[in-house]
Parts: C-alpha cells; sequence; structure tokens
C-alpha cells in the first residue's frame, strides 16, 4: 500500500519535472497577401484509369468554409515532344484525362492557365513505375493495432515510396430492429439497419526511403495504429492502403511538408517556412506555386482484420449508453421517442430503443461496399 | 629574486666572554660580537647562551627583527637600545634580567604604586600592566613584513612584490581579490592563479587586501627590495551581528574592464532553478547582455551572437556541450566551481576563437589543509564532492560526480512510453594542484560528463564530454610569469535505433580537439601589465558516421570524410594606467587557420548557386596538405578615463574571429547539432564590437551601476537554406547560407552586492539582425532584407534579490521578463494530401508571447556551530511562481486533416523543488 502510494507521488513530481504541456494557441489574424494556386496533381501511367488533378486556392487562416477551388482553368499535360492533352473540367476543381498512358521513356509537364490568363508550368517529371506491396501486415501492440507495410524492388530504384490508405470497417448497432415506427405507424423495417459500413481516409503524409539501405527493401513501415479501444475494431476492419513510388525530389518535398505540419512540435524543431514544389508561375516568377506534380502508377493492397483475431480490447463502441426498454402501446413508444425493435412475447407490446441504437445508418452506410467479400 | 630571505649570516662570536659569571649579579656582563641582518632569535641565543639575560618575547612578533650591531664590550641593555632604537617594539627589563620585548608599549615589571590599593586609581599609565588588556594572539596584521633584502637606509626608487592570496582555511587561491595601497593609490587584482604583482615605492606601506566574502585585512610591509608575500584571507564568517560591509569594491568603476560580469558560486547558489540544483549557465542568463531561445534551452546568446560563438571554458578546456538531459541541467557540477566569468566586450587579447563572448568557467582548487567534503540530494540528481591533500600544503585533489536517477524514476511510472524511456547522465571531475616549489605549480584537470536519453523504446541518444588539460605555471620572477597549458576537448555523440532490424542503425560524430599554448604576464612597471602568448589547436571533426547495428540490418554505411584543422594566435596585450583617471589596454591577436587535408573538395560553378547541381570538378587533397588558409588580425582596446571616484567612462573596441561553428537548424540547441570547421567554402566568422560605458558608484561603493551600448557587425554568419539537411550531408557549403549581421543594444543594471537585500535589476534593450544578400535572387532570403535572428528578444528586464531574514534564513526572489523570440507564423492554409498545409510568412516575421517567470527559493543553513560533524543545508524553491506557461513554442499541426495551432510550454506549472546540501 505504502508502496505504492510512493509510486504515484514519485510519478507526479517525475512528470511535474519533465513534462511540458502544450495549449490551444490562436494566432494573430493576419490577412495573407495573396491565393496562392494549389496543384495537388497525380498523373497515373496505369492504362484506363482516369486521372484528376485538383485546383484550388490558399484561404485565410480563419476562413472556415473548406477550401476555394479554382475553376475554369486550361489544364494540358505536355510530353518533350511537344504532344498536349487536355483535361477535362468536372466541378469542384477537378480537372480529369482518361485519354493517355505515359510512356516510361517520355517526361511529361504540367501548364495551368486560369481564368485570368494567369500561366503556370511545371517542370519536366519522369514517370516513377511503383513495385508492388508485398504485404500489409499487422500486429497488436499495448497501444492498439499497429498496421505496417512491407514493399521491395528487386531492381533497387524506386528508393522512395509514399503511402496512403482508405480504411473501413463493419459495424453493428446493439438491438437488430425488424419493426420501424414511421407516420406513427409501426410497420416491418424496409432496410438492414443494423449492419453497417464507415470509412475514413489517411490524413497525414507517409513517406519512407530505402536510400541508406543496401537493399530496396521497405520492412514494417507504420502506416497507423488504431487504438485498442477504437470503434473501427468492434467487428471486421479493412485496409486498403496505396503505394505510390517518387522521384527523388518529390520525396524531398513531401518529407519536408510533413516534416512542418506533422512531425512538429519537440524541444527541437527545425524552421518551418514558404515551401514550394515542382509548379513555377511564369507570368510573375515571384508568386509561390504550392503542390507538386508527378507522373508514375499506383500499387494497392487490402487487408481484413476480425475482431477475434485480436486480444480481448474493451472496445468503446459508441453504444454503451443503448438499452432496452418495453413500450406497452404504441402511444408509450411514440411519447418515449423510441424506435421499436421487436414485439413483446405474447403480445401487447413492444421491446425498444434510441434510433440511434438501432440504426446503424446515422454512423455510416448500410450498403455494402463493392470489395467486401462477406 | 631574494624570495626567500636569506641572511648572510657571518657570526663571529663573543670573543671573550666578560667575568665568567661568578655569581657576581651587580656587575653586568659585557659582550663581544658581530651581527649582521641576524634575526633577533638567534641573537637573543647568543645573549642567553653567554649572560644570566633571558628573554621573553612572541615569536611571531619579531620574526621581521633583524640585528645589526658590532659589540665592543658591550652591556646587553646597550645592545637593546640600539636595536630597539627607531622601531616599534619597546622592551623592559626587570630586577632578574629578564627581558620582555613587546609591540609599542614596555610591559611594567614592577606593579604600580598603590596596586593593591581597591579603589584608588592606577593612574592614567601608559604602559600596560601585565594583567591588563589581553593581547590576542598576533595576528598576521600585527607583524611588519619586511620584502626584500633590507638595506639600510631604504633605497630610493620602486620595488615590485608579488604572491599568492589564498584562503587560509583551504589553501584555496583567491580570484579576484584586490590588493592595493592607499597612498599613493596603487592596486591591483589577483588572476586567476590568485597571483599578484605590483611595484611600488620602496618603503613603509599599508597593504590592503579586499575580496568578496573574505574578512577584509591588510599587512604592514617595508619594501626594500623585489620581494614576495603570500597573503591569507580568512572566510568571513558569518557575524552574530549583521555588519554592514562598507568595503572599497569599486571594481565597476575603477576597474578597466567593461562588458564583464563575475558571478561567484554563493551568488549562483542563492538563484533558485527548476531542478533545485544550483545552475551556473542559467545564472549566467540573468545577466543583462545575455539571452536563450528559451527554457531548457542552454544556449547562450550574448549580445546578439549565436550559440556557438561563446568560448565557454572549463579550466582552460572547450565544452562543447554545456548541457544534461537536453539542457534540464548544466554540465557543471556547482560543488567543483569556484567562479564563472563571463566577458561580452572588451574581450583580453589572450582569448579568441569564438566571436561573442568568453565564459571562463573555474574550478575550485582542493582542500591544501585538510579533508573535506559536500554533496547534495536533490528531486532528480545526487552529488559528493570529496577534497583533500595529498601532500599537505603542497598537493590537494578535489574530485566530483554527480548523477541522475530518473532512470528508476522513469521505471516506476504507469505510462508504457515513459516506462520504457531512459534519462540519465553523470559527469565526473578531477582537478590537482601540486606546488612543486615556490615557483613552479602545476595543476590537472579532467572532465568527463556522459547523457543517455531514450523515448520510449525507439531511439537512444547518447553524448559525451571529455576533457583533460595540463597547466604548468612558472614564475621567472617577480615581474613575469608564465602558464604552459596542453590540453585535449573532445564530445560525441552517438543517436542509435534498434526497434526495427532491417532499419537498426548507429550515427556517430566527434570532435577532437587538442591545443597547446603558453601565455606570459610580465609587469614591468607599476603602471604596465603586459600579457603576450602563443597557441594552436589542432582540430579533428568526424562529421557523420552511419553504420549498421546488427546482423540484420540492410542499412548502408556512410562516412563523411573527417576534417582537420589547425588555428594558431600570438597575441600581446598591455595595460597602462597612464594616470589615476585614464587608463588603456590595447591587445592585438593575430589568428592563422589552415584547413589541412585529407580530403576531397568540391568546385561549383561560378555565378551559379552552390548547388549539388552546380558542380563542376572534384579536388583532392592528401594528408597534412592545405587546402585552405585564413589569417588576420584581431585589434583589442579598452579605455576608462575615471570622472571622479565614484564615476567613469569606459569604451572598448574588439574583434574577433572564429574558425569553427555549429551547424543547427532547429532554435535551440540539440545534443545532435554538428560542428563544423572553416572551409574552402565556408569563410571564417568575424565580428567587431564597439561599446561605451559610464559607471558610477553609489553609498560607499555598496551599488553599483552601469550603462553600457553596443554596437556589433557580424561578418559570415551561418545561416540555413530552408529545408536545409544537415546530417550526413558531405557538401554541407549546398545548405548552408553565410549572412551578415548586425546587433545594437543597450545595457543598464543596478547591483548591490552587501547589507541584508542584495541583488541585481538589469534591463537591455537590444536587437540582433541577420541579411543574407546574394545576387541570385532565390538564393537570398526575404528578398535580401534585414530579419531578426532566431535569438532578437529586444526588451529584457531580470530582477534577482536575496533578502537575509536572519543568519540561518535567506529569501531569494527573481522576475524575468523578456520579449518572445521571433517565429515564422503561418499566413494562409490548403489543402494537399487529403490535409490542411500551411503557407508560412517570410522568416521571423513574428513573435511568440512575451514570456514572463517569477522564481522564490528559501535557504535555511544549519546551526552555526564552527565545529561540528557536517555542516548541511536545506534549499526549499518554487520557479515558476504564478505557474505562467510561457510559450517555448508555437506550431501548428495537421491533426485528422485540420490545422490546429499549439503553443508548447515547459515549465507549465509552479515546480517545487528541494534539495539538501551538505559538507563536511
Amino acid at each position: 500500500m505504502h508502496y505504492k502510494h510512493w509510486k504515484k507521488v514519485i510519478g507526479w513530481v517525475a512528470i511535474l519535472s519533465l513534462g511540458g504541456c502544450v495549449d490551444p494557441y490562436r494566432p494573430p489574424e493576419i490577412a495573407a497577401p495573396n491565393n496562392y494556386l494549389v496543384v495537388d496533381g497525380f498523373l497515373n501511367s496505369k492504362p484506363g484509369t482516369t486521372t484528376s488533378i485538383r485546383l484550388s486556392r490558399t484561404q485565410n487562416l480563419s476562413e472556415k468554409n473548406t477550401s476555394v477551388a479554382e475553376t475554369r482553368a486550361v489544364v494540358t499535360v505536355e510530353t518533350e515532344g511537344r504532344a498536349t492533352y487536355a483535361f477535362r473540367e468536372t466541378g469542384g476543381g477537378v480537372y480529369t484525362l482518361t485519354d493517355l498512358v505515359p510512356q516510361a521513356n517520355q517526361k511529361y509537364r504540367l501548364r495551368i492557365k486560369t481564368a485570368k490568363g494567369v500561366e503556370y508550368l511545371s517542370d519536366f517529371t519522369t514517370v516513377v513505375t511503383t513495385p508492388v506491396i508485398d504485404s500489409v501486415s499487422w500486429r497488436p501492440t499495448s497501444n492498439g493495432l499497429q498496421i505496417y507495410v512491407n514493399t521491395h524492388d528487386p531492381k533497387n530504384n524506386t528508393r522512395y515510396y509514399r503511402w496512403e490508405f482508405d480504411e473501413t470497417w463493419e459495424f453493428f448497432t446493439p438491438y437488430n430492429a425488424t419493426l420501424e415506427l414511421k407516420d406513427k405507424q409501426v410497420i416491418t423495417r424496409a432496410e438492414n439497419t443494423y449492419r453497417c459500413w464507415s470509412g475514413e481516409s489517411s490524413k497525414s503524409i507517409m513517406v519512407g526511403s530505402t536510400a541508406r539501405l543496401s537493399q530496396d527493401v521497405v520492412s514494417l513501415f507504420p502506416l497507423t495504429t488504431i487504438p485498442a479501444d477504437s470503434w473501427k475494431l468492434s467487428s471486421r476492419y479493412s485496409i486498403l492502403v496505396r503505394q505510390y513510388a517518387l522521384s527523388r525530389d518529390a520525396y524531398a518535398f513531401w518529407e519536408q511538408l510533413a516534416k512542418m505540419t506533422q512531425n512538429i512540435g519537440s524541444l527541437f524543431d527545425p524552421q518551418p517556412f514558404l515551401l514550394t514544389g515542382n509548379m513555377h508561375c511564369i507570368t510573375n516568377p515571384s508568386e509561390p506555386v504550392l503542390g507538386y506534380f508527378s507522373v508514375g502508377s499506383v500499387e494497392t493492397r487490402r487487408i481484413y482484420v476480425k475482431r477475434y483475431q485480436l486480444p480481448n480490447w474493451t472496445i468503446n463502441t459508441g453504444y454503451s449508453f443503448c438499452r432496452l426498454d418495453t413500450a406497452k402501446t404504441l402511444k408509450d413508444l411514440i411519447e418515449m421517442n423510441f424506435q421499436p425493435v421487436s414485439e413483446l412475447e405474447g403480445g401487447g407490446g413492444y421491446l425498444a430503443s434510441d434510433n440511434y441504437c438501432v440504426d446503424c445508418r446515422l454512423r455510416g452506410t448500410n450498403k455494402k461496399p463493392a470489395f467486401w467479400d462477406e | 629574486m631574494p624570495l626567500l630571505y636569506r641572511i648572510s649570516a657571518l657570526l663571529l662570536l663573543v670573543s671573550g666572554l666578560a667575568n665568567p659569571t661568578a655569581a657576581q649579579d651587580k656587575t653586568e656582563p659585557l659582550l663581544n660580537g658581530e651581527f649582521t641582518n641576524e634575526r633577533f632569535s638567534s641573537f637573543v641565543r647568543t645573549v642567553e647562551a653567554n649572560t644570566p639575560y633571558r628573554f621573553f618575547f612572541n615569536p611571531g612578533e619579531v620574526d621581521s627583527l633583524r640585528v645589526t650591531l658590532r659589540a665592543d664590550r658591550q652591556t646587553v641593555p646597550a645592545m637593546l637600545r640600539q636595536i630597539f632604537a627607531n622601531t616599534s617594539f619597546a622592551y623592559a627589563i626587570d630586577s632578574r634580567r629578564r627581558v620582555y620585548v613587546t609591540l609599542d608599549a614596555p610591559i611594567r615589571t614592577e606593579l604600580p604604586i598603590g596596586f593593591f590599593q581597591r579603589g584608588v586609581d592606577a593612574g592614567t599609565d601608559s604602559l600596560l600592566a601585565l594583567t591588563g588588556n589581553r593581547r590576542k594572539q598576533v595576528e598576521p596584521e600585527d607583524k611588519l613584513y619586511d620584502i626584500g633584502r633590507p638595506t639600510s637606509p631604504i633605497r630610493p626608487g620602486r620595488a615590485t612584490i608579488a604572491g599568492h592570496v589564498r584562503n587560509v582555511a583551504s589553501g584555496e587561491p583567491i580570484i579576484g581579490a584586490a590588493v592595493y595601497i592607499d597612498n599613493p593609490r596603487i592596486g591591483t587584482t589577483t588572476d586567476q592563479f590568485g597571483y599578484y604583482s605590483m611595484t611600488l615605492p620602496r618603503g613603509r606601506h599599508d597593504l590592503k587586501i579586499r575580496s568578496i566574502g573574505l574578512k577584509d585585512t591588510r599587512r604592514r610591509i617595508v619594501l626594500y627590495n623585489d620581494g614576495k608575500l603570500d597573503l591569507e584571507l580568512e572566510d568571513d564568517v558569518i557575524p552574530l551581528k549583521e555588519v554592514v560591509i562598507s568595503a572599497e569594491k569599486d571594481v565597476n568603476v575603477a576597474g578597466l574592464q567593461m562588458g564583464q560580469q563575475r558571478v561567484d558560486i554563493r551568488t549562483i547558489r542563492q538563484i533558485p532553478s527548476a531542478m533545485g540544483e544550483a545552475d551556473l549557465l542559467r545564472v549566467v542568463m540573468t545577466l543583462p547582455g545575455v539571452k536563450t531561445v528559451g527554457e531548457s534551452a542552454t544556449g547562450l546568446n550574448v549580445r546578439g551572437g549565436a550559440t556557438d560563438q561563446n568560448l565557454i571554458l572549463y579550466n582552460d578546456a572547450i565544452i562543447y556541450n554545456p548541457s544534461h538531459l537536453f539542457g534540464f541541467f548544466s554540465a557543471f557540477n556547482p560543488d567543483m566551481i569556484k567562479s564563472v566569468e563571463l566577458y561580452k566586450s572588451g574581450i583580453p587579447a589572450r582569448y579568441g576563437g569564438r566571436l561573442s563572448s568568453v565564459l571562463e568557467v573555474l574550478t575550485r582548487d582542493g582542500n591544501k589543509k585538510k579533508f573535506a567534503g559536500s554533496g547534495g540530494i536533490g528531486l532528480l540528481t545526487g552529488r559528493l564532492t570529496l577534497e583533500g591533500p595529498i601532500i599537505k600544503d603542497k598537493t590537494s585533489f578535489i574530485i566530483g560526480g554527480r548523477s541522475t536517477y530518473s532512470n528508476w524514476l522513469l521505471k516506476q511510472l504507469r505510462n508504457p512510453t515513459f516506462r520504457n524511456s531512459r534519462a540519465s547522465f553523470y559527469d565526473l571531475n578531477l582537478h590537482v594542484t601540486h606546488d612543486i616549489n615556490e615557483s613552479n605549480t602545476l595543476y590537472l584537470t579532467g572532465y568527463l560528463s556522459q547523457d543517455r536519453f531514450r523515448l520510449g523504446s525507439d531511439t537512444t541518444f547518447n553524448y559525451q564530454n571529455r576533457n583533460a588539460t595540463l597547466k604548468w605555471k612558472h614564475i621567472f620572477n617577480n615581474k613575469l610569469y608564465s602558464v604552459f597549458t596542453g590540453g585535449y576537448s573532445g564530445y560525441q555523440y552517438t543517436v542509435s535505433s534498434e526497434a526495427n532490424p532491417v532499419n537498426a542503425y548507429q550515427l556517430n560524430f566527434a570532435i577532437h580537439q587538442s591545443s597547446l599554448k603558453a601565455d606570459f604576464s610580465y609587469f614591468p612597471t607599476s603602471q604596465h601589465t603586459v600579457d603576450f602568448g602563443i597557441s594552436t589547436t589542432h582540430y579533428r571533426l568526424l562529421p557523420g558516421n552511419f553504420q549498421p547495428l546488427g546482423t540484420k540490418s540492410l542499412i548502408l554505411s556512410d562516412v563523411v570524410p573527417a576534417e582537420q584543422g589547425l588555428e594558431s594566435a600570438v597575441y600581446i596585450g598591455d595595460k597602462f594606467d597612464i594616470s589615476p583617471r585614464l587608463a588603456i589596454n590595447v591587445g592585438l591577436r593575430y589568428s592563422l587557420y589552415n584547413h589541412l587535408g585529407p580530403k576531397a573538395v568540391y568546385t561549383y560553378a561560378p555565378g551559379l548557386p552552390i548547388r549539388v547541381a552546380n558542380i563542376t570538378d572534384t579536388l583532392t587533397y592528401g594528408r597534412n596538405q592545405n587546402i585552405s588558409t585564413y589569417h588576420g588580425p584581431e585589434y583589442r582596446f579598452s579605455a576608462r578615463y575615471a570622472l571622479s571616484s565614484e564615476t567613469s567612462v569606459k569604451v572598448s573596441f574588439n574583434r574577433m574571429r572564429q574558425y569553427i561553428q555549429m551547424l543547427s537548424n532547429t532554435t535551440a540547441i540539440s545534443p545532435t547539432d554538428i560542428w563544423k570547421l572553416s572551409d574552402s567554402h565556408l569563410k571564417p566568422q568575424v565580428g567587431d564590437q564597439f561599446s561605451v560605458g559610464v559607471y558610477r558608484n553609489f553609498k560607499n561603493n555598496t551599488i553599483e551601476t552601469s550603462v553600457e551600448g553596443y554596437y556589433k557587425t557580424l561578418q559570415n554568419q551561418l545561416d540555413f537554406r530552408s529545408g536545409a539537411n544537415l546530417i550526413l550531408n558531405h557538401h554541407i557549403e549546398t545548405d548552408v547560407v553565410q549572412a551578415e549581421g548586425v546587433a545594437y543594444g543597450v545595457e543598464l543594471l543596478v547591483k548591490k552586492l552587501t547589507g541584508k537585500l542584495n541583488g541585481w535589476v538589469s534591463y537591455t534593450y537590444a536587437r540582433t539582425l541577420l541579411r543574407v544578400q546574394n545576387p541570385i535572387a532565390s538564393e537570398s532570403i526575404n528578398q535580401g532584407q534585414f530579419y531578426p535572428s532566431n535569438f532578437d528578444k529586444p526588451h529584457d528586464f531580470t530582477l534577482i534579490s536575496n533578502y537575509k531574514l536572519s543568519r540561518r534564513f535567506s529569501l531569494s526572489f527573481n522576475f524575468t521578463y523578456s520579449t518572445g523570440r521571433p517565429i515564422t507564423l503561418p499566413l494562409a492554409k490548403y489543402t494537399l494530401g487529403n490535409a490542411q498545409r500551411l503557407v508560412y510568412s517570410e522568416r521571423n516575421q513574428y513573435r511568440i508571447p512575451d514570456y514572463y517567470r517569477a522564481d522564490f527559493a528559501m535557504n535555511i543553513e544549519g546551526n552555526h556551530k564552527i565545529r561540528k560533524l557536517a555542516h548541511s543545508s536545506w534549499t526549499l524553491a518554487v520557479y515558476n511562481l504564478t505557474g505562467r506557461r510561457n510559450a517555448y513554442s508555437v506550431y501548428f499541426k495537421s491533426e485528422n486533416g485540420v490545422i490546429r495551432g499549439y503553443q508548447l510550454s515547459i515549465f507549465g506549472q509552479p515546480i517545487p523543488s528541494v534539495t539538501y546540501n551538505f559538507k563536511f
């Protein structure tokens, strides 16, 4: 007992003396002098795919709405041989191109002419072919489910990689309702609202390099950690990993961007700065352009992890407050603002619960994703 | 020189004694003999051997008394009359032929008439009664010291007196003690060995010695010729009643030094620190003109200089990383330190190699008289120091160690990240002093510090300082002495990671620096003090060695080739007291630097940015082949003009050159920063500083005030290209830009060092600006305009105070305010890679919130019995009393696709600490 108490004191003292604290900080209101053009561009070299490039503008920090799309621009891709391919605007600042299959021996560049007549051009970019993903592996750790990616290039010349992923997970409401209260009537539930899927895309930059290794091998690159109590793990979890091979310059760009916006907040941070990529404004050379244009292929791989494969973690499903109640009559049901789950045995009432606890569509979709194989 | 007085004792003796004394008491014995410069004691022996006279005297009192006498059948009283004429001694002979020799007044050999008649006034007798006025044992103050071989009469002209000032209890030399006479006003202060040398008019003087924290004393001397006098001072034991010391401690006004601050260990101990342990660097940071980028950052920015521009000397060895645990502790063990001296301007010619400042940390010499120890236990660290004589009064040692038990603390934590983390350090110090003889002394210092840090179970950081110096001090004569120093300073770090066996690696960096120097101090006349010397330093840097760790690792080894350089310098400086009002110090240092092979050097296409793409050629140089040479004079000048005895004006100019620099693109010094020698692409840094100051003391010199202004220009400062990569970079010149800098400021200081309430208040206004101009627009930073450097903090206010409630309790209170340091803030946001990203402003255009902090400490001393087993004291301190969350940094992070701004504070709450210190 005494010892335990001591431990607490010691822990407290140590945290007090070593642990700093982090508070939210609101920067002074600074109005940016300009809205710079942002190019989110990747030209997919795989035959039959549609490449889309997204153009937007920077915004003031205080602006709440999502980014401003750059519309009515003329976007083309040129080869060194001066062949040009025009993108088609599909709305929301997105421009697509389907009929181009970049050739590995060619170099491409992106040309943008905005509605205002300002012209932007990228450097010539080589086509970078991405090796296949060897595996996406996982391991339960004390913090949760750790997902890794493994790949290699037998030719030893890829060296620089970037990954993105999409997560999808299956989940169930606590009660499988067969009935539904609709227009003050209890009817048979038309749709299954018991089993749903939800998803999320990666929101951080993950880059890795094997430049310092004797072989071009990426082993157990940590992609993400899903906390042990996450509702993503309540039934079946799936992750799709996209792998992009990068040129050395593109890697430098993404790595710097990651350093400045993600891996920051230590005692020894490098100075942040205005990072520009391989796009330039040719009308006004001093105007910075943000983003990076690259050409290459993408490799993907999907894995599934089922609940029973994981340790017996306590999941915070978000449904822990749900209770089943009985409603004697339809009137009770309406007054309680509950949804019926099933009729009480022998009739004369319903088992009922909150709508949230029976309708999974409130947190996802009940349409099974096309890839879901169960 | 007659350092030891030796009598040319030619003693021919007692030819034929008069009457072989057949109890003939009444007949006076007659003596024959010749005494030449004979000690009084040996004269007494002769007389006692041949006559019934017996002498009573205090040997200490008469040891300066010499007898030169030719006796030709003389009586003893007649001889005594002759000997004591014109001295301050008196003598009395009683009826039994006992001779009493006393100072000043003779003893009465008979009781005064009416002695036994109580109540009757014995008369205002100038004689001292035997029983009266208990004379304390003779103190050195009462003695009259003859300096030099006595001559009679004293010859006109001047002579030099020199010697060491030491602490009587420990034999430790005292630095900066003032040794002076009042009439004419001539004085000096002791140097780092406690040595002084002073040329005075021959004759009688009252030599006064003062030093802070020690009892003032004086010596009566008769200066016949050049001679030596060692002085011993007593500790100023805290008196039973508070005494206001109104010493003439007027160094502020009278000294020639400007921009110099000395802090002794007593002051350092009074100032509360976050970890409860006296921290030298934190105290230095409270001095005007010294700034730091944030809490836990140990880098000093002195008058607008970068953190690598400080020459941090620990007994003449350079310390490359003066911090432990990423800056939470300083690398100096407080029990080992005697004092620290910071030069911000007017840097003497004997120092060179860094632009901004010299921070000289001096260790204590071990106790030469007895064995002693001290130590302390704090919340995170423990330390122990032992010292004592190896050969009494000749050789002493002091050894100290310090370590932390933070590893044990971390293991107790629940959080697995913390539990798997490690943070430990230790440092060891050894200092041995050996007096070979009066004019030769050897000093050996060794220092080792080691840090190990691991967060979670991932990357381990490991760094180490290693230093050794051997100094030989040789006194040629009173006017000239020399110090020969050989030293080695090393710093290295290792970063390793074994978390993933495929990527397991180890990265090493190391600096090895060996130096040799000879320094001479020459005191030709009382007006001149000349310092000159020569030095050479060899550097060997291993900029990066990247190796696989373990058999599974696929890491390719990558070694950045070693760099070698040789820095040599000669210097001469003269401190010249032109008149009592005007004194100047002129100095010239000439430094020469050679960048040496073996090395492959890239050449770049002229007129194009220095980029890998523009490499045109690679030149290969052989071993010790000269690659590039830089050299130049460094001028040092300072002058003082006394407007009155309380006011003076000082000006100074100095130029410094620096050939080794730290590469760091983080704001705070990180232990993994690398150092780089100047080479064909990186020119040496050059800094010029002009400063002027007005100094005035008030209230008998108990309050010192000063106003100092400075203007500095800096050439070839290092700044970095945006996104510079510094680690394992084989062509660092492609990521570095050389900037020009300007720094200016005004420093105000009011200091009170004595009395119940002491401390200082300082205010500084200072700016530091850098500019990178390049004809190629893309190579400029902020369009070639001046921009604030990372440590440009214009306003700075510091209050350090200590109040002695009683002899055993004292309270300390500190307050610091400073403008927030410059940062680069985001101006706009955009979406890329599924998350919000930021557009940053030009470099350093905004500031983090202002910094202020108050600290409080209470020192409780044990009882003040002088003799007891151990003296102990407790320090209770609260750091950051108001718990203000001072921003250490501000950063913006993309989390879940959304940008959030954060402010990181290191000590965001009041931090209490308890430290127990002991001494035995």
